[in-house]
């Protein structure tokens, strides 16, 4: 960094520029969740007062605020195929669907019989997956507002969910110290995973001698091969699933440990030029790990919280365009928008694939 | 990717073998995957389409019945790409529908790219050409979805091109066969003696129709048409000439099948045989004269004496599947075509079945029943292993004597372990590129266009 510029291969480096903060939200109230629309020009939180707050992602300003649930919400998701789509889930044990523009829910979606944690839509926009503490999976047809099918999927909460880009496997985990993948059509169980401290990863010994830690948060690669499990002992793993092994531990600034206590969400980002991995934390703020290296590469921690007393765990992180805008969401009601530091976008182009070039039909 | 997971055994399978699911919204006439097997349309027989999606197990996406057909549906084909849909019916009319025109919320606003074509109050018909007579099936042009073939009840073959909206251009093509056409030639330029004879073959000519046509795929540098007297036609589609004539048959040719690869060709003939034929390199060797057809199997049921409703290849010709006719048999036949042989019935339905598909990708086989109008989808069935239950669970053939590894019980320092671990992770991960194939060998690169959801008014499904 001896003349300010990225050359991509010093992975050691502290990048304190590689994001600017372009908006600061604060509400005061828990933001459970935080999502970027596809279609890049909004952004909606999930709050924990029961309401739905959508801001314009350029300007940071809010749109509209969707009330309805009864109790605290802990994750949404727009439709992949509609920005005007909202999907929520919250403690009163609905899923909601909502229109922006009308201000209306749309359809309200009951099965579960616990707090509904996590929910996710495949990229048809179709089919609506959620994951709950009554320790199932529901996949849910949009179309009708019928479910299709219900895996009973772990022994704990389950925690989080995610979709291959195929949208053929899901991808759960859960408090029971599981990850699990699941056949989308069929509902078959594919995979079990664990994270085993003696055989690092490959489990022989019997699941009696192993503690396992929970697992809070699962997302899978933008190609679909790898999984990132975050897991209540404090650490991050990169998971190779067909071969059942870690192949990365990430652990946070000077070996804390990034969140012993809550939930807290990662995004791979690959319009850098290499790619890197985000992740809140429970008193670190934001973090950004270089993948190859696995060193932390930026922080961002927002400034009340380096007092040290009051510690604002950063819940939820979402990116948009690979990685241009950020936003995150905390404990505390503080909603940050950040933007990649152009100097760092990726220059040299990736090999185009068929399916990355935009989608125009032949004329 | 889920395959990759799944028995390697029973994702190597070609061919499906058991009914898994049953679709049933309206009376299904015809049937379709799209190229990319995600979807499936159904035409119905009061001439409205339903579009399922078959991820979801045969949820419905859709269902088009404004400006629809209003008698039974003839055929449907999907392009390329997935957003357009050709139509045609009993009812005179042939259809070609944008899909991203549907599930549209009125107050919707459009993308910017869709400026271009937003005249006529957004239908999702975005041609429309009526013939004088119904249809009895279309081909869509493999790379141009305004350009089809299609033959006409009673009337000659068409060549339609829909490119311009208000400039629709049909051509008709000649049914009469090469041979037959210099015969005549002959008899004009003689003497008045064969004026007699020549009104008699006219007359008996008149008769002759087209029943069926279809592109070659890939380029759709051909088509092949059938006739009602067992003629093939080839036709260039380039200049709309009929360029070869073989006669197949005496009887009707009811199914003209091109596998996808373009390999083989498959007719059915009302003289209940299915004849393969080895497709000479149409691509390459392009003098008529040099090409061949010759038959490389006959298929037909000896002690039954069976007709064949509807015929179709799987994705490299490898595998032949069809329905047969009569109330009486309730089967799908699926042969092996490099020997010929009978190698599955496919069982599970309660009537007849009429029209099949193949879905190449899903491996799977579309079929509609004539009674009751439901589709049957045979498809490979996945054994569950309880080892996917727990991750130190293996399943094994037979009992097996444990023998001790020799460091199994081995006290590691936590310090060469964590060393171990770091050694273990220095490698280079590649997070972004995709695999370009599926466990079966299929390009799965493809885009395909993603049909709209209606979120807002869902009272059609309620």
């Amino acid at each position: 960094m001896s003349n300010g510029q990225y050359n991509g291969s010093g992975q050691n480096e502290y990048l304190k520029d590689l994001y600017h903060l372009n908006h600061k939200i604060s509400i005061n109230v828990s933001v459970n969740s935080i999502k970027i629309s596809p279609n890049g020009k909004t952004f909606a939180c999930a709050l924990s007062d029961s309401t739905i707050r959508i801001y314009d992602l350029v300007s940071g300003e809010e749109i509209v605020i969707l009330k309805g649930h009864t109790k605290g919400i802990s994750d949404l998701e727009y439709s992949p195929i509609n920005s005007d789509i909202i999907a929520s889930c919250s403690d009163d044990l609905t899923i909601r669907i909502w229109s922006i523009k009308k201000k209306t829910c749309l359809k309200i979606l009951k099965k579960h019989t616990y707090h509904i944690t996590t929910i996710k839509f495949t990229s048809k926009g179709n089919i609506l997956i959620s994951g709950s503490a009554d320790e199932t999976i529901t996949i849910w047809d949009i179309t009708t507002g019928r479910t299709l099918k219900t895996l009973a999927a772990h022994s704990d909460p389950v925690s989080s969910i995610s979709l291959t880009p195929d949208n053929s496997i899901i991808v759960s985990s859960s408090y029971d110290g599981l990850m699990r993948l699941f056949d989308l059509e069929t509902g078959q169980c594919l995979k079990t995973l664990t994270y085993n401290s003696t055989s690092h990863g490959t489990a022989t010994a019997s699941t009696n001698d192993v503690l396992n830690f929970p697992i809070s948060n699962v997302e899978i690669s933008p190609n679909g091969k790898y999984i990132l499990s975050s897991s209540l002992d404090g650490l991050i793993r990169l998971w190779d699933y067909m071969d059942n092994k870690v192949i990365k531990t990430y652990i946070g600034i000077d070996g804390k440990p990034i969140s012993e206590k809550y939930n807290c969400g990662t995004r791979f980002i690959t319009k850098t030029m290499t790619p890197m991995i985000v992740s809140g934390s429970e008193s670190l703020g934001l973090l950004i790990w270089d993948i190859q290296s696995k060193k932390v590469v930026y922080q961002y921690q927002d400034e009340a919280e380096t007092d040290g007393d009051s510690q604002n765990p950063v819940f939820e992180v979402d990116v948009s365009e690979q990685g241009k805008y950020l936003v995150s969401c905390s404990k505390n009601g503080i909603i940050n928008v950040h933007e990649l530091n152009p100097k760092y976008v990726k220059t040299t182009p990736e090999k185009i694939y068929r399916d990355d070039t935009p989608f125009t039909p032949l004329s | 990717m889920n395959l990759s997971l799944q028995d390697p055994f029973a994702v190597a399978k070609e061919y499906p073998e058991t009914l898994v699911n049953t679709l049933q919204y309206g009376h299904s006439v015809i049937i379709q995957f799209s190229h990319k097997g995600d979807y499936l349309a159904s035409g119905l027989s009061d001439g409205s389409i339903i579009i399922y999606d078959l991820i979801s197990n045969g949820g419905v996406i859709a269902h088009l019945n404004d400006d629809c057909h209003i008698r039974p549906i003839t055929s449907i084909n999907w392009s390329k790409c997935g957003r357009y849909l050709l139509t045609s019916s009993q009812d005179w009319y042939v259809k070609l529908w944008d899909l991203n025109r549907i599930n549209r919320n009125d107050d919707d606003e459009r993308d910017d790219n869709e400026v271009d074509d937003d005249d006529d109050e957004g239908s999702p018909v975005i041609r429309s050409v009526k013939f004088d007579g119904p249809i009895w099936m279309t081909s869509i042009h493999p790379t141009d979805y305004f350009k089809f073939t299609a033959s006409l009840f009673d009337d000659s073959p068409v060549f339609v091109d829909m490119t311009d909206k208000d400039d629709i251009k049909i051509t008709r093509l000649q049914t009469t066969p090469l041979p037959e056409q210099q015969e005549i030639e002959a008899a004009e330029g003689g003497d008045n003696e064969a004026d007699e004879e020549d009104i008699k073959r006219r007359k008996k000519n008149d008769k002759h129709m087209t029943l069926v046509t279809t592109f070659t795929p890939n380029d759709g540098g051909y088509i092949f048409t059938g006739t009602s007297k067992g003629w093939l036609n080839i036709i260039k589609t380039s200049n709309l000439k009929l360029i070869h004539s073989i006669k197949v048959t005496n009887s009707n040719i009811k199914n003209l099948i091109i596998s996808p690869n373009g390999r083989k060709l498959a007719i059915n003939a009302s003289d209940r045989i299915i004849r393969q034929i080895n497709l000479p390199d149409l691509i390459n060797d392009e003098d008529p004269d040099e090409w061949e057809f010759e038959i490389d199997h006959k298929y037909q049921d000896m002690i039954n004496k069976l007709q064949w409703n509807s015929v179709t290849f799987n994705h490299n010709a490898e595998f032949l599947v069809a329905s047969t006719y009569g109330q009486s048999s309730h089967d799908l036949y699926v042969w092996e075509t490099s020997m010929g042989s009978l190698i599955k019935i496919l069982e599970g339905s309660n009537e007849e079945l009429v029209d099949v598909k193949w879905n190449y990708s899903r491996c799977s086989i579309g079929s509609t029943g004539l009674d009751s109008g439901a589709i049957y989808i045979w498809s490979i069935q996945f054994p569950q292993k309880w080892s996917s239950l727990a991750p130190d669970f293996v399943e094994i053939e037979e009992n097996i004597e444990y023998e001790e590894k020799e460091d199994e019980f081995d006290i590691i320092n936590e310090d060469t372990l964590k060393k171990k671990r770091e050694e273990e992770e220095d490698l280079l991960v590649d997070v972004i590129t995709k695999e370009k194939d599926d466990a079966r060998g299929f390009d799965i690169t493809q885009s395909s266009f993603v049909i709209p959801i209606n979120y807002y008014d869902n009272d059609l499904f309620i």
